[in-house]
């Protein structure tokens, strides 16, 4: 039953993304058309980067309309198909988190394939020259061993995941709170102070356990050391590596499965269908 | 046998009791017509059996279940409004009751779309309300469900089709299912019906069969009237 409520949300919310990706798509193109016409130097690497800023814009754009469409789909006026339908409440809201997760990361996905794109379009424009500069700034500063970008990529892309996760769960609580008698009466502006306010305490709790339990990893040229004190960790190490503290990450997690049951509670609870 | 029993059924919108204290129960197998003047909640105590309302005071068991998961596998709900999404189009509403209602009959669907006249490929917000009603109709009435709830199903249906709908509906519902019907149209619809709920002011005034209601000659309507006469 969970991949049918899948295959529907995600067939739901490409009705209303798909129009997101055909203004990327007509961006790109515009972009690329112009990269191929001018013939200013400065203009060309523009080109490229309009791209890449417009797929940062879609990352926001996308987020709101998983958001809206999780409100419509909930408790607009296809909630009387989607509430009516013998499934578990907590598969439904677990289905929307899955369908939305996936359009968001494909449009992260495209953001960081038009970073590489942008980069590639600078080097075939302005030569190596620009791509030489970076790397003696590097070899000034030390250059980070294939590990220490491996790990610090992979982590910051694992952190980005958990980020988005907690955003959008946060965004179906505060929907839900929402439309709840008496805070339905504040609407949208309900909703975007409530989605505030519970990203606020998470980020606030994140970032506090993370100076009180300071556990994680600490990369330095092809070692990696699991530590309970990732600064102390550092410091013996001479101070050169990557400390990446994994506390902040697991209370997010947390945060976002923890967020997930109020939501459950007060649709199965409070919510009336209008 | 009862196949919805409610106990101090109790709903409130601000200060306003809608449904206040309840008792009652609707037997199995029947035809009911749930009546009431306008803003008595008979929409309100529809999503209360269909689980689209939560928040009330008392109990409501259907089939000795608490509306949920459990209750919307055999009950049929067919509201006031359109639920289908806009970009859905009447092949896609189909697939999305053949995904989710195992007492669904995808055959049915198609047949009665083409009955309608509704092409497979029309997308719900090119439709009036009339065709969106019947593509509604169409949904709830192939499955083969032990609880009909249909609220106000020929609303925005005009006269000459009403009958025909009517036909439908009593063609279509399953063998020894019931149906909970609310409707202002009393004299379209109450031929049909054996069993009548009357409630007004938050309580159940009537609760009886149709048969011992009209025994004296009086109809649905002369009954409606009379208990409600003070309404306005």
């Amino acid at each position: 039953m969970f991949g049918k409520l899948l295959k529907n949300d995600l067939k739901a919310q490409w009705h209303s993304i798909s129009t997101i990706f055909l203004c990327i798509a007509f961006v790109a193109v515009g972009a690329e058309i112009f990269t191929l016409t001018t013939k200013q130097q400065a203009m060309k690497v523009l080109g490229g980067m309009l791209v890449f800023i417009a797929l940062g814009f879609a990352c926001i754009v996308v987020l709101i309309a998983v958001a809206l469409m999780f409100s419509k789909t909930m408790f607009g006026r296809a909630g009387y198909l989607t509430l009516s339908i013998p499934v578990k409440t907590s598969s439904l809201l677990i289905s929307k988190t899955v369908s939305g997760l996936i359009w968001i990361f494909s449009v992260y996905a495209l953001f960081i394939g038009s970073l590489f794109l942008w980069v590639y379009q600078v080097k075939q424009t302005l030569g190596n020259q620009i791509l030489d500069s970076v790397e003696s700034i590097l070899t000034i500063f030390g250059v980070p061993s294939f590990l220490t970008i491996f790990i610090g990529i992979l982590f910051f892309l694992i952190s980005l995941a958990v980020l988005t996760l907690v955003m959008v769960q946060a965004l179906q609580l505060s929907i839900t709170l929402s439309n709840i008698s008496p805070i339905s009466k504040f609407g949208n502006i309900g909703i975007i102070v409530m989605f505030f306010v519970i990203f606020l305490v998470v980020q606030t709790v994140t970032t506090e356990l993370s100076d009180l339990l300071p556990i994680g990893f600490v990369v330095d040229a092809d070692t990696v050391k699991f530590t309970s004190n990732i600064v102390r960790t550092k410091a013996a190490m001479g101070g050169g590596g990557l400390s990446i503290g994994i506390c902040g990450s697991i209370f997010r997690l947390l945060a976002a499965i923890g967020l997930h049951y109020p939501t459950v509670y007060l649709i199965q609870h409070k919510i009336n269908i209008k | 046998m009862d196949i919805i029993t409610a106990q101090r059924l109790s709903k409130s919108y601000g200060d306003n009791n809608v449904l206040n204290d309840m008792y009652f129960t609707l037997p199995k197998g029947e035809v009911i017509g749930l009546f009431g003047p306008n803003g008595c909640g008979k929409t309100t105590l529809m999503k209360i059996l269909t689980g689209l309302i939560h928040d009330y005071d008392g109990s409501v068991l259907i089939n000795g279940n608490v509306p949920g998961e459990k209750t919307k596998a055999f009950t049929a709900y067919l509201p006031e409004q359109t639920f289908v999404h806009d970009w859905m189009r009447n092949i896609d509403a189909v697939d999305y009751f053949n995904d989710f209602f195992t007492d669904f009959d995808k055959n049915k669907a198609l047949e009665m779309l083409k009955k309608f006249g509704l092409p497979e490929k029309q997308k719900s917000k090119t439709m009036s309300k009339g065709m969106q009603e019947k593509l509604l109709l169409s949904l709830v009435m192939s499955r083969k469900a032990e609880l009909y709830i249909l609220d106000e199903p020929m609303g925005g249906v005009d006269p000459a089709t009403r009958a025909g709908i009517l036909n439908f509906i009593m063609e279509n519902y399953a063998d020894k299912a019931t149906l909970l019907i609310s409707t202002h149209l009393i004299n379209d619809l109450q031929s049909v019906f054996t069993h009548a709920l009357f409630i007004g002011g938050g309580k159940v005034l009537i609760n009886d069969s149709v048969e011992a209601l009209t025994k004296d000659g009086k109809t649905i309507e002369d009954i409606f009237k009379e208990v409600f006469s003070n309404v306005w």
